[in-house]
């Protein structure tokens, strides 16, 4: 599995290092990476799981 | 204090108001506990059980007492009785079945799915000693086994008779 994907992986990798000598385009994407992250709620999670992956129902009291 | 630790409160020192604490806790998270589970049992629910090596607890009884709504209570109480509640609460060791990101995600996950109402439970490792416990002399790191259990750990209940062999397949 981990072969499968491995020559993709590698393309990828020369692209980031591409982009890495570049400064400018480096830092603005690095804002964009950080402005665009989302709020981690472990709730939010294992309702999505319960409901996407295990099929787990709640059972209030 | 007296019946389970046979010690007076003139004797007892922080981490006894503590063990007694967490052992009156412990009670009534027990009655809570098999209310779930029979509520669960009753709709037949489908259960998750989560698998992780490490689960980050941190100390627990604060958590409780916020969870079960009775930390003004209890700190009124151990006031009359002369304690400091954060002070018993600190006595508290931190059980040493985890170590970092992945089972303090562990720890919260759990803590998610009980808020949710969501059945399932968490299996884990229960670690005779922790990673280690680190103490610094000149400058230099020294490690020294982390015997956590050694002072009593009263919220854990051990279930002997439903254990079972686990193999190890090669």
């Amino acid at each position: 599995m981990h072969l499968a994907d491995f020559k993709s992986y590698c393309e990828a990798q020369k692209l980031i290092a591409k982009d890495y000598r570049d400064r400018e385009l480096w830092a603005g994407k690095a804002i964009l990476n950080t402005a665009r992250m989302g709020k981690f709620s472990t709730d939010r999670t294992m309702r999505e799981y319960a409901e996407d992956i295990w099929n787990i129902k709640q059972v209030k009291a | 204090m007296i019946y389970s630790l046979s010690k007076e409160v003139k004797d007892a020192s922080e981490w006894d108001a503590g063990k007694a604490l967490a052992l009156a806790l412990r009670d009534r998270l027990v009655e809570r506990m098999i209310e779930t589970r029979d509520r669960y049992r009753k709709v037949k629910a489908k259960r998750m059980y989560y698998f992780s090596i490490e689960y980050l607890l941190g100390r627990c009884i604060g958590n409780f007492l916020c969870n079960m709504e009775l930390l003004e209570l209890c700190e009124d109480i151990f006031k009359d009785l002369g304690y400091d509640l954060d002070e018993v609460r600190a006595s508290e060791r931190d059980p040493a079945l985890g170590n970092g990101g992945l089972g303090q995600l562990a720890a919260c996950f759990l803590d998610s799915l009980a808020t949710l109402d969501s059945p399932g439970c968490g299996y884990g490792i229960h670690y005779e000693y922790g990673l280690f416990r680190q103490s610094i002399h000149n400058g230099y790191q020294q490690e020294l086994a982390d015997y956590w259990m050694m002072e009593g750990m009263p919220l854990q209940i051990a279930r002997p008779d439903q254990s079972v062999i686990v193999p190890l397949g090669g």
